[in-house]
């Protein structure tokens, strides 16, 4: 147990440099092709101190590392600047309010990924070559080929456009939550979840199917159906918990980036998570709300790796925190 | 032998249906195992020995087609259910692979392992029950410490350890038959023979028979009754262990035996193995399928292959090889070479 708490430790040290070195990567990035001075040149009545204010604001005087270490520096307390282009609000706030309504569809997505991955991969893989094994690998080309927009475009014209009446479909904001009943919760989620799920739960029944696929000519299957275990057992005791650890990497990963925002997803489906938002601030050249979503996209993948990596210890008793 | 056979295979053919056409793995195989005894099986890669253990076990991918007949203490196996089978695995026949690297899972412990086999045919044994009895059957398989050890994983147990693990395993329902596919080829040459003894032990210890499939004849020595050599798919000679060793009446056989190193020392004969390399399992040769490798091949062994044919009235030397009475023995041949 104390080793694992020192692991952690060491983790989250070795994690400081790698946090650094990205954020500067696309702070820097980010700095040199915003400039929050353009929407000014064209400004007829704005005169040199509107200029001076927003230079001696942002720094823009002082080179790009230098305004970096000053963003870091405020960032380490807390105060990740605000985002002029939404209004001047402030950043961390606003990225932690997207952030729960990304959560809205990636901790259910996620469930839902995940078991149907495991159930959907092992099934293929122990009736390999068998019509449903055909079906599920067809289902994951499929997925895997398609993108995202082709889902979520399709599955909005069946549900909201051709048969909006019997479906009823529901828009999302963020006081149904609290005033719409549960019905309606549940019509404004159902679609873009379904997007998320189907395009991802692709990729990973068909990485479950191989790895599963690997174990079932594993030697030590052999060994358990030779002592007469049933069928089921064989594959749910000692095939199941070892094609499940090469996923736990890929979930970890999934996760991450599902909780991080889908932008194609949410701005197809006008939801307000942090796809949009990042994309706005990309767009709008907004320098801190960038780097205020990139920093929470950054700690969430660091964070899931960790986890990541303690799960693994957890199911193989062959890795060792030293 | 006047008992009733344990095992009792007939005719047994085993085909795969592969990408590259049909592969007669096993080719009309018959034999016998009585209660108690032990059956070597040996020949080179790919005679098909480990596919003759395997369709015995009913453990052969469904892409096998079998034909023939393997019976078991009176009952069909191959006619049996998969849950009829199921409750012959590893109940009243047991296996122990080769490698046992691979052969335990990773994730669970040696201790959890063994108690499963026991309880998956006894669930009226309690959990500790199961686990005192694990203690007890890695001390019979002479695992130092049994009581700190049942609580490893696989990891943690050196090769040869692992494969006393799954010798434990293996006789941990007290079965009637063993079948051991090559357990020592994965092993350190020193560890060899002290799992061979430990193998001896368990089996004294339950009365089991034995299968011990092996391509190195020179184990079978002290260990088996008699021997049965396989080649191409197709057994070629069998006998007592003796009769083989010294009175072999097959060009193989005596190859097998040639390349035995404590074998060619004893006999001053310089180590050589068979030349050439075995047939493929997809076509196999006309005639003789060893013809091409043998030095006392002639016109009648590339058109008829020989049949399996008794040397001796009670039928317990035989022999595929049209001139197996004209054969030198193999230790006058040595010993002419010698001399
Ligand atoms: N599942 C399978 N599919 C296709 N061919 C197979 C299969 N299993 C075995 N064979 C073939 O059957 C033949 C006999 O194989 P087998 O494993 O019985 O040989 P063996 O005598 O045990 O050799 P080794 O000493 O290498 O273990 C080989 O040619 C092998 O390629
Ligand atoms: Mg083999």
């Amino acid at each position: 147990m104390i080793a694992v708490f020192a692991y952690v430790a060491r983790r989250i040290m070795t994690t400081i440099p790698l946090l650094l070195v990205g954020t500067f990567i696309v702070y820097a990035l980010t700095a040199s092709v915003a400039d929050p001075l353009a929407k000014l040149a064209t400004c007829n009545q704005c005169d040199q101190a509107a200029f001076d204010r927003l230079i001696d604001l942002y720094d823009l005087d002082k080179p790009i590392p230098l305004r970096y270490v000053y963003w870091m520096r405020d960032a380490a307390t807390g105060d990740m600047g605000q985002a002029p282009t939404e209004g001047s609000a402030e950043v961390f706030p606003l990225v932690m309010d997207r952030a729960i309504n990304t959560a809205r569809l990636a901790i259910p997505a996620f469930l839902i990924i995940a078991t149907l991955a495991v159930a959907l991969g092992v099934y293929s893989a122990v009736n390999q070559y068998s019509k449903s094994d055909y079906f599920v690998t067809g289902f994951s080309f499929v997925g895997i080929s398609m993108p995202t927009f082709v889902f979520a475009l399709l599955l909005q014209v069946i549900f909201a456009v051709w048969w909006q009446d019997w479906f009823d479909a529901k828009p999302f904001y963020v006081s149904q939550m609290h005033t719409g009943s549960i019905s309606e919760v549940v019509r404004s989620h159902i679609l873009p979840i379904t997007t998320l799920v189907l395009v991802i739960t692709a990729a990973e029944s068909r990485f479950e199917r191989a790895s599963m696929l690997e174990v079932i000519n594993s030697d030590y299957i052999r060994t358990a159906r030779a002592k007469g275990l049933p069928r089921r057992r064989v594959v749910l005791k000692h095939g199941l918990r070892n094609a499940m650890i090469p996923l736990v990497t890929i979930w970890a990963i999934d996760f991450a980036a599902l909780l991080g925002g889908s932008v194609v997803t949410e701005t197809i489906f006008s939801w307000p998570g942090l796809g949009p938002l990042l994309l706005r601030a990309i767009f709008n050249g907004d320098l801190n709300l960038t780097m205020g979503i990139i920093m929470f996209i950054s700690l969430l993948v660091i964070f899931f790796n960790l986890i990541a990596d303690l799960v693994y210890g957890m199911l193989d008793p062959r890795i060792r925190y030293e | 032998m006047t008992t009733e056979p344990l095992l009792s295979v007939r005719d047994l053919t085993v085909s795969f249906d592969t990408d590259d056409g049909l592969v007669q793995a096993v080719n009309g195989v018959s034999f016998d195992v009585h209660p108690g005894e032990t059956l070597a099986v040996v020949g080179e890669s790919g005679s098909g020995k480990s596919v003759t253990a395997m369709a015995t076990m009913r453990l052969l991918p469904r892409s096998a087609r079998i034909s023939g007949s393997i019976t078991f203490d009176g009952r069909d196996l191959l006619s049996l259910s998969d849950r009829e089978m199921r409750r012959i695995q590893g109940e009243d026949i047991a296996m122990i692979f080769q490698d046992p690297m691979t052969a335990l899972n990773p994730v669970f412990t040696v201790g959890n392992q063994l108690a499963e086999a026991i309880r998956i045919h006894h669930p009226d044994v309690s959990k500790k029950a199961a686990s005192e009895r694990s203690i007890e059957l890695l001390e019979i398989v002479g695992i130092p410490e049994p009581r700190i050890r049942v609580e490893n994983y696989p990891h943690e147990f050196s090769g040869g350890m692992r494969q006393r693990a799954m010798i434990a395993m293996a006789i941990a329902n007290q079965p009637k038959l063993l079948i051991a596919d090559e357990p020592t080829t994965a092993l350190d040459v020193t560890i060899q023979a002290q799992v061979i003894e430990v193998m001896r032990k368990a089996q004294e210890a339950t009365g089991a028979a034995m299968i011990l499939i092996t391509h190195d004849l020179g184990l079978v020595a002290g260990v088996a009754e008699r021997v049965q050599v396989m080649y191409g798919g197709r057994l070629f000679e069998t006998g007592d262990t003796g009769t083989i060793y010294y009175r072999s009446r097959n060009p193989y056989t005596q190859g097998l035996m040639r390349s035995i190193p404590t074998f060619a020392k004893r006999t001053d004969e310089r180590l050589s193995p068979i030349p050439g390399s075995p047939p493929s399992a997809i076509n196999l040769p006309a005639g003789c399928s060893f013809r091409p490798r043998c030095e006392f091949a002639e016109a009648i062994c590339r058109d008829e292959e020989p049949a399996l044919r008794p040397l001796d009235p009670a039928g317990a030397h035989q022999s595929r090889c049209h001139f197996a009475e004209e054969l030198p023995d193999f230790s006058q041949r040595t010993a002419e070479v010698a001399g």
